[in-house]
């Protein structure tokens, strides 16, 4: 359940396959939220521009926005994969 | 903010064309293979790495993908084979159709995981009923940063076969013109696991795929020709109309 007071949700962040729940505070950039998810997952160390956020329909999300100027709203789930550059 | 283009040509320069008739991206490696070939000869893999491993490895992205069935399902991923080393996915996408929204799949992979990871996987774009290598019906197309529109979708010189020149695929660090870009810089970032690989041609092959178009052509001495194609487009820039 969203905490109104402080302005966190939890989230469900699938990360390169790997389902992980989290608590953000809504006010905060995304950026922030992806830090603690690659240290979480054991992925400590690496840059947050090396990943990139998505929602379940596949828009790509702005790191450096808040969730809340996202539209990010409790329970919803996101997907953080490795960027994969230009490829060809 | 971008105004509608539901009726229009979508933004992507959309490909209404069979994938066999795209040209190679003009920054990538030509395309020198015909993307419809004939299949390949399938040569063994020499064991690099025990198949226990490999198996198991493979066992858990499985588990993972059960985790996530739900949302994948919601996403056109629809897991059609597994077995000891392999992985069949099929990517379906809702195509406006008039006033119907008809799911169809618009790209089937087989992904083999032998030697990994020591081996990136190796994806081979298949029929969804027989799972034999077939082209898929549309193009890769993504836009990079600087704006332009790349299709991924290439002949590979060595199998024959329409790839996915992406970082993380065995086909891509393969390609002799990759041979400075090895798998062992990529392994660590995940890229050659299923859900990364799935999110990767999801994105270019089914996600942006919109609806039908339908061209015909007449020329002197060819005769009267019907084209009817998948069109791709920019989803994010669509805005359907009131």
């Amino acid at each position: 359940m969203a905490d109104h007071k402080v302005g966190h949700i939890n989230l469900v962040v699938v990360v390169s396959g790997v389902p992980r729940a989290e608590r953000v505070e809504l006010g905060a950039p995304l950026s922030h939220l992806v830090k603690d998810v690659l240290k979480e997952s054991g992925d400590q160390g690496r840059h947050e521009d090396d990943f990139e956020l998505r929602t379940e329909d596949g828009r790509q999300l702005n790191l450096e926005r808040s969730g809340r100027e996202e539209g990010i709203h409790e329970g919803q789930t996101l997907f953080l994969n490795p960027r994969d550059g230009a490829g060809g | 903010m971008a105004e509608a283009r539901l009726g229009a040509p979508p933004d992507l320069a959309l490909a209404t064309r069979a994938a066999a008739d795209l040209p190679a991206s003009p920054t990538g490696p030509p395309a020198t293979a015909s993307l419809k070939s004939t299949p390949p000869e399938i040569t063994p893999a020499p064991l690099l790495v025990p198949l226990v491993v490999s198996q198991a490895k493979l066992d858990a992205e499985l588990a993972d993908w059960r985790a996530n069935e739900d949302l994948y399902r919601r996403r056109g991923w629809l897991l059609l084979h597994s077995d000891a080393l392999q992985v069949n996915v099929g990517f379906v996408a809702k195509v406006a159709v008039g006033d119907m929204q008809l799911p169809v799949v618009t790209a089937a992979i087989a992904l083999r995981y032998d030697n990994y990871d020591l081996w990136p996987p190796s994806l081979t774009f298949i029929d969804p009923l027989t799972g034999v290598p077939a082209a898929p019906p549309v193009a890769a197309l993504d836009r990079i940063d600087n704006g332009e529109v790349r299709n991924v979708l290439l002949g590979h010189p060595t199998t024959r076969q329409p790839f996915l020149c992406l970082p993380g695929l065995r086909e891509y660090h393969e390609h002799p013109q990759h041979s400075g870009d090895d798998w062992l810089l990529h392994r660590n970032l995940g890229e050659g696991r299923l859900a990364v690989v799935c999110d990767r041609v999801w994105r270019r092959m089914a996600r942006n795929v919109m609806g039908l178009q339908v061209s015909i052509q007449s020329l002197p001495g060819l005769g009267t020709q019907l084209v009817i194609a998948l069109a791709q487009g920019d989803v994010d820039t669509v805005i359907a109309p009131a």
